[in-house]
C-alpha cells in the first residue's frame, strides 16, 4: 500500500540534538518540511557515512527549510554515545530520534519485526505532516543526500503550484514528439 | 526512434491531423509566412523543414521561407535566437515580425500554439474580453516573453497560446516558445526540471500554467 498523502501519527520521542536531550512530537514537524532518515542501527559500518553526507549537507536543507531528522532504534543515550564516540556521527546537528518502542517504524512501515530495526528508509513530509515521497532500500544500499534535497525541492515546488506543471526529464537527442492536435475545436 | 510516413499522411500530419488543420485554415484570410532559421547538417532543422511544408500545404495562405543560420543576422535577433537553432517565426505577408516566435520545432503539444499562432496572426483571431484588451493596451513599453516547455507538456501549450495571443495584439510585446529538450544551456540557465516555465525580460518569472490574466498581472507588476 502506497504511503503517498499519509498523515504520520501523533507521536513523542527522546532525541539527541545540540548535545542534550529533548523531546520531539508531532506537533514540531507541522507547518514546516521535513526529511525522517531512518537507517537499522548506530555503531553499524553503512550508517554513519549516510549520516555524515547529510551532515555536510545539513546547512543547505535549512536553507530551504526543511528539517532532518535521524531515526533507528537505539535509545537517544545510545545516539549520544555514537556522537560522543564517532568522528564522523560528531558532525551531525540535526535531531537524532530514539525509536526503542518502534512506534515510528511501525507508522512509517520501515520495521524489520524479526530483528527489531527499521529499513533505509527516507520520508520527505509536507507542513501538514503527509508523506509526499519516500524511498526505502534494503541492506546495505546507501542514499545521497543531494539526490534526496533534489528531491525536496522537487516536493516543495509541487506543494506550491500545485498540479499545473510537468517534471521534465531532458533527453537530448530524443525525437521530436509528432503533433498532437486537441485545441482545433475550440477555434 | 524515428519517423515513419503515415500512409497517404506525412511524417508529421496524419491524415486525421490534416482533415482538422484545413478545417481551421479555411478562417485564415491573409497571407501569413513561417521563416525559419535552419543549421546546414542538423536533424533537427531538417525536422523543422518537413513540419512546415507539411503545414503549408494544408492553405494557399500559408509560405514557408527558409534561411541559413548565420545569413541573416538582423533577422535573428529580431527572432531573439541568441544562437539556438532551429528557430521559427511568424511574419505577416509583408515580412513584418508579429512578436511570436519558436526556438525547437512546434512539434508535439506545441502543434496546437502554432495554429492559434497562425489564426491570431493571419485569421480573425482569438477575442480577448473588454477588460484586458484595456490592460493590454496600457503596454507601451517593449518586453519579451519566453516560455520554456517541453512538448509532451499539456499545460505548457496553454500557456504559450494565453502569452502569443497576448503578443499578436499588442505590437511591444513578442513571444517565443523555447523546447528546452534541444537547448541544455537554457536548462542549466533557469535550473529548469519542471515546465512550463515562464520569463519575463529575463527578470521575472513564473512557473506553471497561466492563462493572460496572469501574464497581464505579471507585465503590470514588472511595470510599475
Amino acid at each position: 500500500m502506497s504511503l503517498i498523502n499519509k498523515e504520520i501519527n501523533d507521536f513523542s520521542v527522546q532525541a539527541f540534538m545540540n548535545n542534550s536531550f529533548d523531546t520531539v512530537c508531532k506537533s514540531d514537524i507541522i507547518g514546516k518540511w521535513s526529511v525522517f532518515f531512518f537507517y537499522p542501527a548506530d555503531f553499524s559500518f553503512v550508517c554513519p557515512t549516510e549520516l555524515e553526507d547529510l551532515a555536510n549537507m545539513y546547512d543547505r536543507f535549512k536553507a530551504i527549510g526543511c528539517e532532518i531528522y535521524s531515526i533507528s532504534a537505539d535509545t537517544h543515550f545510545v545516539h549520544k554515545a555514537w556522537h560522543d564516540a564517532s568522528e564522523r556521527v560528531s558532525k551531525i546537528q540535526y535531531p537524532m530520534l530514539a525509536d526503542p518502542t518502534h512506534a515510528l517504524a511501525r507508522d512509517f512501515d520501515v520495521l524489520v519485526e524479526s530483528r527489531g530495526v527499521a529499513e533505509r528508509g527516507t520520508f520527505i513530509i509536507n507542513p501538514e505532516g503527509k508523506i509526499v515521497a519516500y524511498e526505502i532500500n534494503s541492506g546495505n544500499v546507501g542514499r545521497n543526500a543531494e539526490e534526496l534535497l533534489r528531491k525536496v525541492q522537487a516536493c516543495q515546488f509541487v506543494y506550491e503550484h500545485g498540479d499545473e506543471v510537468c517534471p521534465a526529464k531532458w533527453q537530448p537527442g530524443a525525437p521530436t514528439l509528432k503533433p498532437s492536435l486537441d485545441l482545433v475545436g475550440l477555434l | 526512434m524515428e519517423h515513419t510516413k503515415d500512409d497517404n499522411g506525412g511524417f508529421f500530419l496524419d491524415q486525421q491531423m490534416q482533415r482538422e488543420l484545413r478545417q481551421v485554415f479555411k478562417k485564415l484570410n491573409k497571407k501569413v509566412i513561417l521563416t525559419a532559421i535552419l543549421e546546414k547538417n542538423s536533424s533537427k532543422s531538417s525536422e523543422m523543414t518537413q513540419l512546415l511544408n507539411e503545414i503549408a500545404e494544408l492553405s494557399d495562405f500559408i509560405e514557408v521561407n527558409c534561411i541559413t543560420a548565420g545569413c541573416s543576422p538582423d533577422l535573428e535577433e529580431l527572432m531573439d535566437c541568441d544562437g539556438h537553432f532551429p528557430a521559427l517565426g511568424i511574419f505577416d505577408g509583408q515580412m513584418q515580425f508579429s512578436g511570436l516566435s519558436y526556438l525547437g520545432i512546434p512539434g508535439g503539444k506545441e502543434i496546437n500554439s502554432l495554429v492559434y499562432g497562425l489564426y491570431n496572426v493571419a485569421g480573425p483571431g482569438q477575442t480577448i474580453s473588454g477588460k484586458n484588451k484595456k490592460r493590454l493596451a496600457k503596454i507601451i513599453s517593449p518586453h519579451r516573453i519566453k516560455v520554456c516547455v517541453s512538448l509532451a507538456c499539456h499545460h505548457c501549450c496553454n500557456t504559450v497560446i494565453a502569452s502569443q495571443l497576448l503578443s499578436a495584439q499588442n505590437p511591444y510585446l513578442s513571444s517565443q516558445m523555447i523546447d528546452a529538450a534541444l537547448f541544455p544551456d537554457i536548462v542549466e540557465k533557469y535550473k529548469l526540471e519542471r515546465v512550463p516555465l515562464l520569463i519575463l525580460d529575463d527578470t521575472a518569472f513564473l512557473w506553471g500554467e497561466k492563462g493572460i490574466e496572469d501574464i497581464l498581472s505579471l507585465l503590470e507588476n514588472s511595470i510599475s
